[in-house]
């Protein structure tokens, strides 16, 4: 259980009756493998989640109306009864038959169908496809890594064809105080093929506000001016097995990014503790195969730090393979002598809510790293 | 020009020396296309893909381009459009030329007959093209424009204010039609290399900074008055210079 004092939380909160949905129960039985083999097949593909979305969508769209207006009242009646939906969605796993979600609340080929038959009545005539929740909320975007990119090609290509078509963009458009015909049709257009709703909900607002904040946040300049050269000996590399190294390099960046995007795609194979032996054995390969293009440590540790270091590209590579050699690289420079962290109660350096002092320590020899 | 203009060509190569293109799906279409007209079928192709593309490409992940894969195998047996095509040149007219250079500002001519090049070899491959075109990057490219971002993104809106383009009517197509295109006049200007095609509208243009390399003949925009050769025939000879003056030093130090 969470509990708060925040007065914000506190001033969110409606005050409402408690909702009770009417449950069906089935029957008590022993259960037997066949009922969990039959209850793990009707929670496949369940719709919980999907249903939750929707009902979330709802509350976009609802803001999009004056408080109390029929509209504002229907959809809050939706969305209440999304929790009774979800109870179903729930129940399916029990294999409690019961009715789902209306398709016409969600999808536009049903919410059509639904106000036509409904037509007669002038007053509600296009009622469903108003309140059509058949998008996610702009805010998800940061959820939904498909979503993302779908919302990110679509503005793209919309706002180069606002150039070709007027010659502005599609802000200064919308913002336009006499549009043509062409011009209102494209914005129609525009927001009904969107992917995602922009409505002013509480999220929606909430999360342009973030993004209004974070987008003045100067970028981290990418030059350091760090002086890799320390991390090198004066002897130099052979330009053959440079460029053999770096062939193995961009082998490296490849299959690092396969790999990431498995993982992403939840494709990887096994269990965190599988996976780190994996990349244990996928380092010990690529280790390999770098001493084989150059057997001298020295001469592949200056190849790796030139090669991972001239550029913004990750240091991972130089770091697995030569990581003993730069830090021997390092102490020579220095003269043997190296600065540390220690945890310190009372230490000057403030680090991950610890507190560190710097300590002072001269290295004899190399076999002590 | 990234399109592939030659694909028997692609598929010699990437049959006798297991070549993949730089864009893996050229080498996979056209691997498909030859599996098909040869009657194999859906699974035997993508076997016969996959054993290629594992042996050929270091950087094949069977997992990651079983999609796409898959999808252009669906793709090319639904459609039956398992012609190779191969493009051998594209010839401009004197009609065409006029209508560009009646724009008047040479970074949108650049843009239109970049444009008029494309159309030309999209009719070429898809004989009902009907002169659309992808306005992507690679005609952007290939105009080798020099304007700002803000100025390149309106050249579209240009050329269609003037009655060359026609738009398409949906929101989320990138492209557009030519009405230039002059399919009855004589062409004036045949390109048969598509490298820096833009220099020769240059060259009809009357830009005297287009020169013809002394080496290959291919056009060049010369930079200074020392610029002589194209940039991979300057390589060549910068090399040879090279290999000539170490010889006759060596040659003198016995001596």
């Amino acid at each position: 259980m969470l509990t708060t004092d925040n007065q914000w939380v506190m001033d969110a909160i409606k005050e409402l009756p408690a909702i009770i949905c009417d449950q069906k129960i089935v029957d008590k039985k022993l259960v037997e493998e066949a009922d969990l083999i039959q209850s793990n097949k009707d929670s496949m593909g369940d719709e919980i989640g999907a249903i939750t979305n929707r009902a979330t969508s709802m509350y976009d769209v609802q803001a999009g109306f004056v408080t109390d207006s029929m509209e504002y009242m229907e959809l809050d009646k939706r969305i209440k009864l999304c929790q009774h939906y979800q109870q179903n969605a729930i129940d399916k796993a029990k294999g409690i038959k019961s009715l789902p979600m209306p398709r016409h609340w969600y999808q536009y080929r049903a919410s059509n169908e639904m106000d036509k038959a409904a037509q007669q009545e002038e007053d509600v005539s296009g009622l469903n496809l108003r309140l059509l929740a058949n998008k996610k909320p702009y805010f998800m975007i940061y959820r939904y890594a498909g979503l993302m990119k779908e919302y990110k090609a679509f503005i793209k290509q919309a706002e180069q064809n606002a150039l070709n078509r007027f010659g502005m963009e599609i802000k200064k458009l919308i913002l336009k105080a006499e549009k043509s015909e062409e011009e209102k049709k494209f914005l129609a257009q525009y927001q009904w093929l969107l992917p995602v709703t922009e409505g002013p909900s509480i999220m929606n607002r909430l999360c342009r506000k973030i993004e209004a904040a974070l987008s003045f946040k100067p970028r981290q300049k990418r030059d350091s001016g760090f002086n890799y050269s320390i991390l090198m000996s004066e002897n130099g590399y052979g330009k053959k097995a440079y460029n053999q190294v770096a062939d193995l390099y961009e082998e490296y960046v490849h299959e690092t990014q396969t790999y990431r995007q498995l993982i992403k795609q939840g494709r990887a194979d096994g269990d965190a503790d599988s996976q780190g032996r994996q990349r244990q054995l996928f380092k010990e390969r690529f280790r390999q195969m770098a001493y084989a293009c150059c057997s001298n440590e020295e001469e592949l540790c200056n190849i790796l730090v030139e090669l991972c270091y001239k550029s913004s590209r990750s240091k991972q590579f130089a770091w697995d393979i030569s990581g003993e050699q730069m830090i021997r690289h390092l102490l020579r420079h220095s003269g043997g002598i190296l600065h540390y962290p220690e945890l310190d109660e009372y230490g000057e350096i403030e680090f991950g809510g610890e507190r560190f002092t710097l300590r002072t320590t001269r290295m004899e020899s190399q076999g002590e790293i | 020009m990234k399109t592939v203009l030659n694909e028997r060509h692609l598929l010699k190569r990437a049959i006798e020396e297991g070549y993949v293109s730089t864009k893996p799906t050229d080498t996979i279409r056209v691997l498909i296309k030859h599996h098909m007209r040869n009657q194999l079928d859906k699974t035997q192709v993508r076997q016969e893909v996959d054993r290629f593309m594992a042996s050929h490409f270091k950087f094949y992940h069977p997992l990651k381009w079983d999609g796409v894969i898959h999808r252009m195998i669906n793709s090319y047996g639904k459609s039956g459009d398992l012609k190779l095509h191969a493009v051998e040149q594209a010839g401009v007219t004197e009609g065409e030329l006029d209508a560009i250079r009646s724009l008047d500002h040479v970074e949108r001519e650049k843009f239109a007959f970049s444009l008029l090049v494309h159309c030309k070899i999209a009719n070429q491959l898809r004989d009902a093209n009907a002169n659309w075109i992808e306005a992507d990057k690679d005609v952007y490219d290939d105009s080798l424009l020099v304007l700002p971002a803000k100025e390149k993104r309106l050249l579209i809106h240009h050329l269609a204010g003037c009655g060359m383009l026609r738009l398409p009517s949906g929101i989320s197509s990138r492209k557009v039609q030519l009405n230039y295109v002059d399919h009855q006049g004589e062409p004036i200007i045949v390109l048969r290399e598509f490298t820096d095609f833009v220099y020769h509208y240059l060259k009809w243009r009357g830009d005297n900074r287009i020169i013809e390399c002394v080496r290959c003949t291919r056009l060049l925009q010369r930079t200074s008055n020392r610029s002589k050769y194209c940039r991979p025939c300057a390589h060549e000879v910068q090399r040879e210079q090279k290999t000539h003056w170490k010889r006759s030093k060596w040659y003198d130090g016995e001596n």
